[in-house]
C-alpha cells in the first residue's frame, strides 16, 4: 500500500461521483513520493450501487474520476465484502506479476434514497426467497445470531452494548466517523428496540462515503514511499446464502475459512497482531468475528468487550477507527476504509486514535450475513 | 346412506369485539387447508387417503381449488362446487348424506370457510364483524359413525318461515322431549330473538332450553349446517341420546334432521390454542380494509415462476435427503448442495410438527422489509425464528398467532399455510410456525457466563519469515516467482 484517500463518512450532501472522485484524488496525493494517474495499471472498485444509481458499468467511473480514461476496470460486487474483495483481487492481480500499480476504491451513495428503498437496498444480499420473504432484514438476521449466541454462550445485551460504547469512544477520535459521539452502556440498553435482541445502537448507521487504496508492487512501491504497508496475507471464503442452511448459528464459516488461508503463510501469529479492523455492522457481529478469526475461543467474544480488552489501549485493540458502528457503514467503502485505518495507524498517522506502536494488524469484511468473507494481513 | 366418520374445525385464535376473526394472514384458502389437514390428520399418522370428490361450499375459483390438492400435497381431486350461501351447503350435506356409500371408494369431503374481516372498500374497517370466522371439513364415508336417522322438512310457504320450521319440527319430533342438543345454524330469526321451543316442541315455558351454537351464524352462510353438524358429532355420546340438528336453507327450504351414531366419529378443532385470547385492536383491523394487493416489489423479488417452482418445498416441506450426507436439501435439487453427490437422494417430506426453534427475533416497526408494511400495519411487531427439524434441517419462518415476544428458543413448533404478502395482484402463501403451546420448551437456554476472557495465545505455526523481510510482498512486476500466501492446495 502506498497512499489512501477517505471522505468523511455520514449523511452527505455529495453524490456518488464526487465521493468518488473525492477519495481516489486524495488517495493519489497521499503518496510520498508523487505518483500519477497514468501510472495506474487497472481499476477496482467496489460497490453495491445501492439505490440504483448506476448497477451496471461502475466501474468505469473510476478512471474518469481518476483521470486516467482508458484503464482497465472492474466492478467487484460481494455485497458489504465487496471491497475486501476488490482489494484481494488487486493483491492477487500485482502477485501474478501482471498488474504493477493498482487503484481500488469502494463506495457507496445510500442516503438518497426514500426510506422503503432504502430498505429494500439493504436486504437485497441476503437470501430472498427463504429469509427476506420470511419476514427478515439483516438487523433480523444478526438478531438470529445474537439470539442463538445467548442461548449458546450466554451472551448479554450488556455484552453486545459493551462493543457499541468501545466503537463509539474510537469513532468519537476519527474525523472521518459518521457518529463521533460517545454513548453510554444505559444509553445502549434503552434504546429503541429494531430486531430483539439488538436495538437501534447496536445497528450501523446508514452512510455515504468513499475509500481508495493504491497498491503497488514491492519494487514500485519502495520507489513510491519510504514507508509502504505491506499486505502479507490475503484469504477469502464463503458459505450458504441463507444463514438456516449453515453449519453453526454462531458462527461464520466464511470467515474462517478466509482467516485460516490467511495466516497460513503469515509472517506473524493471531497473538502478534496489534490491532484488528473486523467487520461489525451489527455489535453482535464484532464478537463472532473475533471468535471466528480464532483471536479467541468460540464464545468469549462477549466478556472480551465486557472486559474493556478490546478498547484503544486494551491487549487487542479492535475497531480503533470506530468500526462500521461508529465510522459508518456505506456498503461498498467499508473494506476498502478498513484498509485506509491500517494505512493510517501502521504510519503512526491515525491522530488521537492512533493505536501505538502498531506494526501488524488485520482487516475482516463480511458480504451479507456471512455468505462471503476475506481477511487481509498488513504490516510495516 | 353415508356416515360422517370424521369432521374438522378450525378457529382462528384471534378475537375482535367478541368474534372469531380470522389473522391478517389467514382467508378462505388458508382456513381451508387446515381444515383438511386436519381431517387428513385425524385419519392417524400415515393414512393420508385423498378423497374421492370434494365438495365445497366456497367462492374459490378453480385455481384455488387446484391449490387445496398442492397445499395437501394430494393429485388433483375430483371436485363439485356449490354457491358458497346455506342453500349450498343444504345441498351439498344432502348429496352426501343421502348417497349410497360404498365401502373402501374413498371419503367424500364437504369443506366450507368463513372469514370476517371486512370487505374492500368497506366504509369503516371497524365496524364489528357480523359473524364469526370459521372453517369446517366433513368426511363421509361407510355407513358407520354419525348417520342421518330421519328427516323432514319443506318448502316455506307464504305464511313464512316460523310456521314452516315449526311445521316441520312438530312432525319429526312427535313427543315432548327437549332435544339432546339443537344447534341454531340459520339466519332465520324468530321475532321474540331466541327460539320459542315450548311452542315447536310442546315444551313447558321457562323449562330446561337445549344448548346454544358454540357458534353463531347469523347470515345466510354455508357454515351454519356444516358446523352444527360437525358440532352435533363431536359431542354425540356413542349410545346416548340422538341429538338432532335442524337447520333453515335460505327462504326457500326447511330441514330437519335427526342423527344417530352408529359408530366412531373423529373430530379434530384447530391446533393448540394460545395462553390467552389474541385480540385486534380497532386500529389494526381498521388497516385491514385495503390490503395493497396490486404492490409490486420495490425490492428483493420472487418471480411468480419461481415461487410456483418452488411450492413443493414452500407449502408442504418437500426436500430430498441425501443418502450419502444425510442431509436435507430444500428445495428438491438435482445434486446434494451439501456433499455435491446426486446419486443418493431421496425425496421425502419434513414432519409438519415437531421442528424446534433455535434463534428467535422480533422484528419492530421499520426493520420489516417493504413486502411485510401491511403485516406490520395490521399486527404489529412480528416474530421470525429459525426452526431445526428433528431430521435434521433448519428452515426460517415467521411465527404467527402469538404475542411475539413470548416466542422463545427451544420452543417447540408446527407448520401452518399462511398469506406471507402480497405481491402483483395475489397473495403469495407459505408456511409459518405456530408455537405449539401443549409442549414444554427444551429450555436450551444458558445463563451469561462469568469467567475471564481468554485471549488466544501463539496457536499458529510460528512465522516462517522473520519480520522486516518482506514476508510475502509482490514480486517484481513479471516475477518468475509465485507465492503461496493466498494460494489454496
Amino acid at each position: 500500500m502506498v497512499g489512501a484517500g477517505h471522505t468523511r463518512f455520514g449523511a452527505l450532501s455529495d453524490g456518488p461521483k464526487a465521493l468518488l472522485r473525492s477519495a481516489v484524488q486524495a488517495a493519489l496525493g497521499s503518496v510520498d513520493k508523487g505518483l500519477t494517474a497514468k501510472q495506474i495499471d487497472e481499476g477496482y472498485l467496489a460497490t453495491l450501487g445501492f439505490g440504483g444509481w448506476q448497477i451496471g458499468n461502475a466501474a468505469s467511473l473510476l478512471a474518469e474520476e481518476v483521470g486516467r480514461p482508458g484503464m482497465a476496470v472492474h466492478h467487484v460486487e460481494n455485497a458489504c465484502a465487496s471491497g475486501g474483495f476488490a482489494l484481494r483481487q488487486a493483491v492477487q492481480a500485482i502477485r501474478s506479476g501482471d498488474v504493477s500499480v493498482a487503484l481500488v476504491a469502494g463506495l457507496e451513495k445510500m442516503t438518497d434514497v426514500s426510506s422503503s428503498r432504502r430498505r429494500y437496498w439493504l436486504g437485497v444480499s441476503g437470501d430472498t426467497e427463504w429469509e427476506r420473504l420470511a419476514g427478515l432484514t439483516f438487523p433480523g438476521v444478526y438478531a438470529l445470531l445474537a439470539s442463538r449466541h445467548r442461548v449458546e454462550y450466554g451472551t448479554s445485551p450488556e455484552a453486545l452494548a459493551a462493543v457499541a460504547v468501545k466503537n463509539h469512544d474510537n469513532g468519537a477520535l476519527n474525523p472521518n466517523a459518521h457518529l463521533q459521539k460517545r454513548l453510554t452502556m444505559e444509553a445502549c440498553l434503552a434504546s429503541p428496540r429494531v430486531a430483539d435482541p439488538l436495538g437501534l445502537t447496536d445497528c450501523c448507521p446508514v452512510s455515504d462515503g468513499a475509500a481508495a487504496v493504491l497498491l503497488a508492487s514491492a519494487d514500485i512501491a519502495r520507489r513510491l514511499t519510504d514507508t509502504p504497508v505491506w499486505v502479507v496475507g490475503s484469504g477469502a471464503g464463503s458459505d450458504f446464502l441463507a444463514v438456516q442452511d449453515r453449519e453453526s448459528l454462531t458462527s461464520l464459516r466464511a470467515t474462517k475459512v478466509a482467516a485460516a488461508e490467511a495466516f497460513r503463510h503469515a509472517p506473524f501469529t493471531r497473538a502478534q497482531l496489534d490491532l484488528a479492523e473486523v467487520h461489525d455492522c451489527f455489535t453482535i457481529a464484532e464478537i463472532i468475528a473475533l471468535e471466528d478469526l480464532g483471536m479467541i475461543t468460540a464464545g468469549r467474544g462477549g466478556s472480551l468487550a465486557l472486559a474493556g480488552e478490546t478498547t484503544l489501549h486494551g491487549r487487542m485493540p479492535v475497531n480503533p477507527s470506530g468500526g462500521l458502528k461508529a465510522k459508518g457503514h456505506p456498503l461498498g467503502a467499508t473494506g476498502v476504509s478498513q484498509l485506509y485505518e491500517i494505512f493510517q495507524q501502521l504510519r503512526d498517522e491515525a491522530g488521537e486514535r492512533q493505536v501505538k506502536g502498531a506494526e501488524r494488524a488485520l482487516a475482516h469484511n463480511v458480504g451479507g450475513s456471512g455468505a462471503t468473507a476475506t481477511v487481509l494481513l498488513a504490516s510495516l | 346412506m353415508s356416515a360422517l366418520r370424521s369432521a374438522s374445525l378450525v378457529r382462528p385464535v384471534w378475537e375482535y369485539r367478541g368474534r372469531s376473526v380470522e389473522g391478517a394472514d389467514e382467508d378462505e384458502f388458508t382456513l381451508l387447508v387446515r381444515a383438511g389437514e386436519l381431517l387428513l390428520e385425524s385419519a392417524g399418522p400415515g393414512a393420508r387417503r385423498p378423497p374421492r370428490r370434494l365438495m365445497t361450499v366456497t367462492e374459490l375459483d378453480e385455481g384455488a381449488h387446484k391449490a387445496l390438492a398442492d397445499a395437501w400435497g394430494l393429485p388433483t381431486l375430483d371436485t363439485v362446487t356449490f354457491p358458497p350461501t346455506e342453500l349450498g351447503a343444504y345441498q351439498a350435506l344432502t348429496q352426501a348424506l343421502d348417497e349410497d356409500a360404498v365401502p373402501g371408494e374413498g371419503a367424500v369431503w364437504v369443506l366450507a370457510a368463513r372469514t370476517a374481516s371486512p370487505r374492500p372498500g368497506a366504509t369503516s374497517g371497524s365496524e364489528p364483524p357480523a359473524h364469526d370466522a370459521a372453517a369446517v371439513a366433513l368426511a363421509f364415508e361407510g355407513t358407520s359413525g354419525v348417520v342421518s336417522a330421519r328427516k323432514t322438512g319443506g318448502h316455506i310457504g307464504a305464511d313464512g318461515p316460523g310456521l314452516a320450521v315449526e311445521r316441520a319440527f312438530a312432525r319429526w319430533w312427535p313427543a315432548p322431549t327437549v332435544p339432546w342438543r339443537a344447534v341454531w345454524a340459520t339466519g332465520f330469526r324468530y321475532p321474540e330473538g331466541t327460539i320459542p321451543w315450548e311452542r315447536i316442541a310442546g315444551l313447558p315455558p321457562g323449562g330446561p332450553q337445549p344448548p346454544l351454537p358454540d357458534l353463531a351464524f347469523e347470515d345466510d352462510s354455508p357454515l351454519g349446517p356444516l358446523v352444527a353438524l360437525a358440532i352435533a358429532a363431536r359431542d354425540t355420546p356413542i349410545g346416548g341420546a340422538a341429538p338432532s340438528l335442524w337447520f333453515h336453507a335460505t327462504s326457500q327450504i326447511v330441514a330437519v334432521r335427526e342423527l344417530a351414531r352408529t359408530g366412531p366419529t373423529t373430530v379434530a378443532t384447530g391446533g393448540p390454542a394460545p395462553a390467552k385470547p389474541l385480540s385486534i385492536t380497532d386500529e389494526t383491523w381498521e388497516a385491514r380494509r385495503d390490503p395493497p394487493l396490486n404492490a409490486v416489489s420495490e425490492g428483493a423479488y420472487l418471480p411468480k415462476a419461481r415461487y410456483l417452482e418452488s411450492l413443493p418445498a414452500r407449502w408442504r416441506l418437500e426436500g430430498d435427503r441425501c443418502g450419502a450426507c444425510g442431509r436435507w436439501t430444500l428445495p428438491p435439487r438435482e445434486v446434494c448442495r451439501f456433499c455435491g453427490k446426486s446419486s443418493h437422494l431421496t425425496r421425502d417430506r419434513l414432519p409438519r410438527s415437531g421442528a424446534i426453534l433455535e434463534a428467535v427475533t422480533v422484528i419492530r416497526k421499520g426493520a420489516q422489509p417493504t413486502e411485510f408494511d401491511y403485516h406490520e400495519s395490521t399486527h404489529g411487531s412480528y416474530a421470525v425464528a429459525v426452526a431445526r427439524f428433528p431430521p435434521g434441517p433448519r428452515l426460517t419462518f415467521q411465527v404467527t398467532d402469538v404475542d411475539p415476544t413470548q416466542v422463545v428458543p427451544g420452543q417447540v413448533i408446527e407448520t401452518v399455510l399462511r398469506r406471507l404478502y402480497p405481491q402483483e395482484g395475489t397473495w403469495r402463501y407459505g408456511l409459518k410456525a405456530r408455537v405449539r403451546a401443549d409442549i414444554e420448551p427444551t429450555g436450551e437456554l444458558v445463563p451469561p457466563r462469568a469467567e475471564e476472557p481468554v485471549l488466544v495465545e501463539d496457536d499458529e505455526p510460528a512465522p516462517t519469515h522473520a519480520k522486516g523481510s518482506g514476508g510475502h510482498r509482490a514480486p517484481a512486476k513479471g516475477g518468475p516467482s509465485r507465492p503461496s500466501g493466498s494460494r489454496r492446495t
